[in-house]
């Protein structure tokens, strides 16, 4: 067992590599669930969380310890991958192609042990009373939006409306389902736009 | 410790994060490895360039401190620079007037060459009224001269100039192949340091040597002893004179004639004291390229040069390391002050960097 924090290990991985890993064993469940609650998507969840892990890896020689625990800098990186994926909808692989590891399929066995993670159970019956008080134009923005995946450009297409416009309905519609997931005492993604 | 995750991709994942990290710290090895020793080769290659620097610096504040030295070593340098001195009288102490005793040297060489009959006449001079420094020193020279092809015929009157010049001769000289030759000058003196100085600049002094031996107690004591052998003549003739028989008288005159003999004897020392004082002779060798020099001649003749090779590579190796110090002494304080301010920078730029 590794007693060094996550911020020496960090430091040490930049001349011992294997170091990282223990960070990675330390934190990969706890951010997968992190991502399994912000885009209720398992499989997201789990490439945002492949993408994270090898974006640190290949930024670790810019980690600086600041006093702050380790793992606070590893959320940053996930918090800018969140950012990205709700902005474009796509979830990158650059950082992966960068240190060279492979894009994996998420075996259909995890998908019920991430929700198992995430407990989206309740977060599903919420959503359900979410979507069914919400404006049928913000509904249909929403699922267009999150279920299926589409950009905004697309969104507006299909609903024959501005850009500005379908992003409005899809904001106004998630913070609607955040309100009532937070009556419920759940959490929905703050970054959600 | 965290509990293995139940998830397959997350453990799929930190297996091939894990074949990642395993080969990088692999590469890391090896580069660090490589890292180590090139920078071993980086502190030999910079040592090796600081020594270099450390002989140059030291050769030419050698080189520099040799035009105002007067007992540089000779070699290469030309004229008065490439001096060596050698015995007890050095170059500078050649230069002290005192040593040289001008007057008093011309004056003894005429007073014992016309010894006076008389006890007091016989006396030396400077023992008279002025009391001048007594030294007496003998100096010989030795200089060995390169002079450019087809130059020998034009340097070899030019010694002879030298020699004439300064109120002297050339005593004997030889030449071989009319490409070199030696010449032995006799040279009062008063001038022998000008006669040294007009011969090294006629060409790359190779080598050069001045001796010097203090007669001075040899002089005071046969002039001690002349005094005794005076005053002993002058006891002998008043007893000649007073002698009432001829056998007194054929004693005194025996030992008179005794007496005298000794006078002689010490009056022909001190004259060739005072010649050798007077008098210093140069050896001079001047050759052309490819005529070895006179005093550079090997010995043995079954292996001619391996000695002298000898010589001149632990001259060579003992004048690189003297050069080397030299420019150390010079370098050190500028590194010392150089790490200092890089320490400086380096400290600020890693507390930036900590920032």
């Amino acid at each position: 067992m590794d007693e060094r924090s996550d911020a020496e290990l960090l430091i040490a991985s930049r001349s011992e590599p294997r170091a990282f890993v223990e960070v990675y064993r330390r934190h990969a469940e706890e951010l997968l669930r992190y991502f399994a609650r912000r885009t209720l998507d398992p499989e997201a969840a789990a490439e945002l969380t492949a993408e994270t892990f090898a974006e640190a890896y290949a930024s670790r020689r810019n980690y600086r310890d600041t006093g702050a625990d380790g793992v606070a800098w590893l959320y940053g990186i996930a918090r800018h991958q969140l950012s990205r994926f709700f902005r474009s909808g796509r979830i990158d692989a650059a950082a992966r192609r960068r240190i060279g590891l492979a894009t994996q399929e998420l075996p259909p066995e995890d998908f019920e042990r991430i929700e198992e993670l995430v407990d989206l159970a309740p977060i599903r019956e919420a959503m359900v009373e979410a979507l069914d008080m919400l404006a049928e134009d913000q509904r249909d923005a929403l699922r267009l939006r999150v279920i299926d995946g589409l950009g905004y450009a697309e969104v507006a297409a299909q609903l024959g409306c501005a850009e500005a416009a379908a992003r409005q309905r899809v904001s106004r519609g998630l913070r609607r389902i955040a309100l009532v997931l937070q009556q419920r005492g759940l959490t929905l993604a703050t970054e959600v736009e | 410790m965290p509990m293995p995750t139940e998830i397959r991709f997350l453990q799929d994942l930190e297996r091939d994060l894990s074949k990642i990290a395993d080969t990088e710290q692999q590469r890391e090895r090896s580069y660090a490895r490589a890292s180590r020793r090139s920078r071993l080769y980086g502190w030999l290659s910079a040592a090796a360039v600081l020594l270099g620097v450390a002989v140059l610096v030291g050769g030419l504040v050698q080189l520099g401190g040799g035009q105002s030295s007067s007992s540089s070593s000779g070699g290469s340098g030309r004229g008065r620079d490439a001096f060596s001195t050698v015995g007890s009288a050095a170059w500078g102490g050649a230069l002290d007037p005192s040593l040289n005793g001008k007057g008093s040297e011309a004056t003894d060489f005429a007073g014992a060459s016309q010894p006076e009959p008389t006890p007091a006449s016989a006396a030396p001079s400077d023992s008279g009224g002025s009391k001048t420094d007594l030294t007496k020193i003998v100096r010989d020279g030795a200089i060995s001269v390169s002079i450019e092809r087809g130059q020998f015929a034009n340097i070899a009157a030019k010694v002879v100039t030298v020699a004439r010049r300064n109120g002297g001769e050339v005593l004997s000289s030889t030449t071989t192949e009319g490409i070199s030759g030696t010449f032995t000058l006799r040279i009062p003196a008063a001038h022998f340091d000008e006669a040294m100085v007009e011969l090294a600049a006629l060409g790359m002094v190779d080598s050069s040597e001045i001796h010097g031996q203090d007669v001075t107690a040899d002089y005071l004591d046969a002039k001690a002893h002349l005094k005794i052998l005076y005053a002993r003549r002058k006891f002998l003739f008043g007893l000649m004179a007073k002698a009432s028989t001829q056998s007194q008288s054929l004693t005194a005159r025996r030992q008179l004639e005794q007496t005298q003999l000794q006078i002689d004897k010490i009056t022909g020392q001190l004259r060739y004291l005072n010649n050798q004082v007077a008098i210093s002779t140069i050896k001079v060798d001047v050759h052309e390229p490819g005529a070895a020099p006179v005093g550079q001649e090997p010995t043995d003749t079954e292996n001619p040069s391996l000695g002298h090779a000898f010589d001149r590579a632990v001259h060579g190796f003992l004048s690189v390391l003297g050069a080397m110090v030299i420019g150390l002494g010079y370098l050190i304080p500028l590194l010392v002050l150089g790490a200092i301010v890089y320490s400086v920078v380096w400290l600020a730029r890693r507390r930036r960097r900590s920032r």
